[in-house]
Order: structure tokens, then sequence, then C-alpha cells
């Protein structure tokens, strides 16, 4: 069927008619305007979010960074010798720090021991690599002396006022920082007597000398203990006496193991 | 308080802008899409996309043509979308689909505009809309459409002629 002209024109007048009431044009300007909110808020946010992002990787790169390379002074630290540059940080950093995070009084204790024992470690170490130098025991002892002052405050002392583990690692430490320096016994002592101990413990030794056939020579050079009412005590020991200190251990036969903890 | 001016500069001139083509705009989607809700929305969508760009500082040069243009873009959208739905997966959804011819009386006034200048060659249709059923001047049409306005009169006399003829 045709569309005639008159149609077209009556359609086209009716349409051209056709417009959006005031309401309508009310609702989509307040729908335009609603939009525009929405969009200037992503252009305020958007920078500052990118910003944020770029900011937050930066310091996640920086802190990755700084925890390797505490991490890693962190090992070099611990694994340190007296002497080395960070020895100073292992000593008064690392150290306290496991000091602190021990909970119990008996726990505490225990790991001022396991510290004396690492003195002890750090001075076989160094004395195996011939690099004990008068500097690197200074420094040793320093440390040494250090939990030694820990200890006495500490009430490990038993009834007799000693403790054999105790005493026995100091010892130990006595005997590979030399005689000339050393950690005095009665300082740890007191006035108490902890002698029994002593006694038995230089009896054990001569036991240990003779077990080794020592010659003239070596007999002339004898423990030294002076000053049994409680000045300074340091052993010296023969030539020829097992080098290995656990070696007068066995030969001492206590139960305990000084390099067994 | 120089971006609160400029605020307010930009809205006034949209506004301006909206006043004069809002209806010239939602004509042109209520004929080519035939649906008053859809021919609202395209409408708004349009305008919302000039305000975006007058707001964000972006100059416009030729604002008719501007708007006109987003217009037919958003048109073509929506024939692309999944709204348009085709004859086929209507019949196969089980809708009965007259096939005979509707009478001119009986059809709507857009679908008989539609009809007949539809039924004209594709370069006579935008301009024979313009000129006869917006009544656009020349040489808004050649603005509109980024065409001479010789080649918009030249259309404009072929298209007539060849509406009329079919009026015959």
């Amino acid at each position: 069927m045709k569309i005639t002209q008159e149609q077209f024109n009556s359609a086209q007048k009716t349409f051209s008619q056709k417009s959006l009431s005031s309401s309508q044009k009310n609702i989509m300007l307040s729908n335009i305007y609603g939009g525009d909110i929405k969009v200037n808020q992503k252009v305020v946010i958007s920078p500052f979010s990118s910003y944020f992002v770029f900011f937050r990787q930066k310091v996640f790169a920086f802190v990755i960074v700084f925890a390797l390379l505490l991490s890693t002074t962190i090992y070099a630290s611990a694994e340190s010798l007296p002497g080395d540059l960070l020895y100073g940080m292992k000593i008064n950093a690392l150290e306290p720090i496991g000091l602190a995070l021990q909970t119990s009084i008996e726990s505490k204790n225990d790991y001022k021991i396991s510290l004396i024992q690492k003195r002890i470690n750090e001075l076989e170490k160094l004395d195996e690599r011939g690099d004990l130098s008068d500097a690197s025991k200074k420094q040793s002892l320093s440390a040494a002396i250090k939990i030694i002052n820990m200890l006495k405050t500490s009430g490990m002392l038993d009834e007799n006022g000693g403790n054999v583990d105790l005493l026995n690692k100091i010892r130990a430490y006595n005997f590979l920082i030399g005689s000339d320096l050393g950690i005095e016994m009665n300082s740890i002592l007191g006035n108490n007597s902890g002698f029994e101990i002593e006694d038995n413990y230089v009896n054990l030794l001569k036991e240990g000398s003779m077990d080794t056939e020592p010659t003239q020579d070596q007999e002339e050079e004898t423990i030294i203990n002076e000053d049994n009412s409680g000045s300074q005590e340091i052993i010296e020991f023969p030539e020829g006496l097992p080098s290995s200190f656990l070696d007068i251990e066995n030969n001492i036969d206590t139960k305990t193991n000084i390099f067994g903890l | 308080m120089e971006d609160e001016k400029e605020k307010k500069n930009n809205q006034k001139n949209f506004e301006k802008l909206f006043q004069e083509h809002s209806d010239v705009i939602y004509r042109l989607c209520l004929y080519k899409t035939s649906n008053e809700s859809v021919a609202r929305d395209l409408t708004q969508e349009t305008f919302l996309r000039l305000w975006k760009r007058i707001s964000s500082g972006k100059g416009i040069d030729k604002p008719k043509q501007y708007i006109f243009q987003i217009a037919r873009n958003l048109i073509i959208d929506y024939y692309k979308s999944d709204k348009a739905v085709s004859l086929d997966s209507l019949r196969a959804e089980g809708f009965d689909l007259k096939t005979e011819e509707i009478s001119p009386e009986s059809m709507g006034d857009v679908a008989l505009l539609k009809k007949a200048i539809e039924s004209l060659d594709q370069e006579f249709r935008e301009v024979i809309y313009m000129r006869f059923v917006e009544e656009m001047k020349v040489k808004e049409i050649a603005e509109m459409l980024n065409i001479s306005e010789n080649l918009v009169s030249v259309r404009i006399s072929r298209g007539r002629d060849k509406l009329i003829e079919k009026f015959k």
C-alpha cells in the first residue's frame, strides 16, 4: 500500500511536535549531573590512587630490600667471631634480644650458660684458624665477663656456692683464652667454697697429667691454685696434656660434658 | 574561585545546547528506534557525553555536529548490542510476526515517515529526514553531516523527487 504525500505531511507535522516534556528534561539533566559527580569523583580519586599504588610499591620494595639487608647482617653478625666488625652487634644486640625472648628464669639462665659455651666455641674457632689475637681475646673476655656478671645476680649458684656446669665452662674458657687473661673464679664463687669442686678438678687434672706420662720438665709445671681464700685462680696445664679440653673432661670423669651442650 | 566560575560557565553553555537540541536528538532517536523509552535513554546518553566533554574543559568547535554524531553512534551501538533482536530469534521464541503489510492509516507517525524515507537510497535518507521532518536549513544539514552545502542541496532535490514519485 502506498503512502500519499498528505499522509507524509500529516505524519511529519505530528512527529515534529513530539518533544521531551520539561519534567523529562529536568530528570535527564539531573541524571547527567549525577553521572558527572561520579565522573568527578573518579578524576579526584584516580591520581591519588595511582600515586598511592606507586608509593606503596616503592615502600614494599624498600621493605623487602631492608629486610634482606637486615637478615643478611643478622646472619653475618650471628656467625661473627671476636675481632670481627659485627661482633659488637652480636654481643650488644642479638644476644640481649635472645635473652629477652626467654620467658622463665630457668630458661634465661640456661641461655646465659649457652652464651658462655658460645664464647668457648668462638675461641676454639679462632684458635683453629690461628686468629686468636690479643684484641680478639680481650673482646671475647669482655663479652664473657658481661655474661658472668649477669649470672652472678641470677641465683645460679647452688647451695655450695657453685655450679658444676658453669664452673666447668669457665675453666674451659680460661684454658682457651690463656693464663694471662681469664675469668676470676673467685668472683663467681665469692667467699663460699665450691672448692670441693675445685680440688677435685685439680686432682683429676693431676691424674690426667699422670696418664700422659709427663717428663720431668713437664712435672715442674704445675697447676697453680693460688690463694685458697678467694683471690684469682689461674689454672695452667702442663705441656703434653690432651690438647682438647674434652680429653681432660673424659679423664676428669665428670658427668658434665662441657662441649656436649 | 576560578574553577567554580568556569564550572558554572560550562554548565550554562551545556544547558543552552541541551535546550536547543534535546528535542531534535530525541526525535532522531525515536525515528530510528521507534521506541520512546529507548529514545529517551539514548538522548540522555548523548548529552551525558556532551557534558563530560564540556566539563573536562575540552572545547567543541561545532556543537550541533558533535551532538548529532554522538547520537548517530549511539543508535548504531544500540542496534549492534544485544537489545536488537533478530526476527529469526523472535520467531524461534514463538512470536507470531505478521508478514502482511500494515495499512498507512494504522501506522504510527514514526512508522509512516520511516517507511517513506527508508524506501529511498541511503544517501538521501538523512538529508530528507533533516530537511522535511526536522525542517533544517541546508547550511545546518551541511554542518551536521560534514558535507558541502551544494551536495546537500543536490541530495535534497533528488531525494524529494524520488519521494514524490513514490507518493504517486
